[in-house]
């Protein structure tokens, strides 16, 4: 708590310090609502999507200064929700785009709330925290999916869940401790119970079942993602708990407590 | 009742059959007439085949562009610039320092 406190009070002072002229509204506060940013100003108005378009964020990585504008707000269109939003960040020294090319081919992201474990978990943070995300790595696809870790299901349970474990899923995070043991650019197929997502592949005899999920990562492993990587024997020596369940289907991974299932080749 | 059905048409094909086969040229017609009929069931099942086949790839690949955008798995960097960072994120508000708002 105190350090959030911390943050925040540095946070607000370092943004009132920044920029604009005495006669002008300065940030007092900036936040992450969805995938959109929300700016609280000196005068008591407020800016937010489309409106903060030019906007420059000055971040200080390991002591390096990165200054990032946003040239650009769009809906994502892929999105059946309409709640999410791409963003063009674009490093100010240089003119690239802060991300590297989503499948689709985007070079965009968004800002999400809270901040990421370092075993890879989204925990809700403190006032004001946020990180920038891009949509072609793993936690932009997964919000892409429909996976928003800011909405709430109606029984109650945080979409975070659903986040976490699909950030697993995409990473072939098995043991759940942030090593991914996949490949960039191996073909998956998801789907839940919610019915977010569908299984495409339920006639495809190329893809085969291999886990279903939780936020703590595989519950079950039918086949690991790439062998070459990790063999199934191995995987089971370094996380023991995945022999818990000894024949891993959508059934008793569901009986285990998974949220997501995936196949894959 | 069924099987009755299925006992007026037997004997109605025995005494089709017994009434062309002493003609001898008629189990050539039944041959081709086999054959044709085989070769439209084969050629309708190959084509209904065919066509199943090509609906179904042609699904899974609009689906596959589609959807699967999203179904191609990353272990790659959030951010290009950042690619040594473990969490495959990020950068965020711990390490921002100003806002410059449009003007």
């Amino acid at each position: 708590m105190g350090r959030s406190l911390l943050l925040a009070f540095v946070l607000v002072f370092c943004i009132g310090a920044n920029g604009a002229s005495a006669d002008e509204p300065r940030p007092v506060r900036i936040e992450a609502v969805g995938t959109v940013f929300r700016a609280a100003l000196s005068d008591g108005s407020v800016k937010e999507g489309r409106d903060l378009v030019g906007m420059v964020l000055s971040f200080s990585k390991n002591g390096v200064p990165l200054k990032v504008r946003i040239a650009a707000f769009y809906p994502d269109p892929s999105d059946k929700t309409g709640s999410v939003f791409l963003h063009d960040f674009r490093i100010v020294d240089t003119g690239e785009p802060l991300c590297e090319p989503a499948p689709d081919g985007q070079r965009t992201g968004f800002p999400l709330a809270g901040r990421t474990t370092a075993d890879n978990r989204l925990v809700p943070g403190g006032p004001g925290d946020f990180e920038l995300i891009c949509a072609g790595g793993a936690l932009g696809k997964c919000v892409r999916f429909g996976y928003h870790p800011w909405e709430t299901k109606s029984d109650g349970r945080s979409m975070r869940d659903y986040y976490d474990a699909c950030a697993r899923m995409v990473r072939a995070d098995y043991c759940g401790n942030g090593h991914g043991w996949t490949r960039t650019g191996m073909p998956i197929d998801i789907w839940d119970d919610l019915g977010i997502q569908t299984s495409d592949t339920r006639n495809d005899a190329s893809f085969s079942f291999e886990a279903g999920w939780t936020p703590a990562g595989a519950v079950c492993v039918a086949h690991t993602r790439v062998p070459g990587n990790i063999t199934l024997e191995r995987l089971r020596t370094i996380c023991p708990h995945l022999s818990s369940v000894p024949t891993c289907d959508e059934t008793t991974a569901r009986s285990a407590g998974a949220l997501l299932y995936n196949r894959s080749h | 009742m069924q099987s009755r059905h299925v006992a007026a048409a037997s004997a109605i094909l025995a005494a089709l059959v017994v009434s062309v086969t002493p003609a001898g040229a008629s189990l050539t017609y039944n041959a081709l007439t086999f054959n044709a009929l085989t070769f439209n069931a084969l050629t309708f099942n190959a084509l209904t085949f065919n066509a199943l086949t090509f609906n179904a790839l042609t699904f899974n690949a609009l689906t596959f562009n589609a959807l699967t955008f999203n179904a191609l798995d990353a272990n790659g960097p959030e951010i290009n610039r950042l690619a040594n960072d473990p969490r495959g994120s990020s950068i965020g508000s711990s390490e921002l320092t100003g806002v410059d708002l449009p003007r």
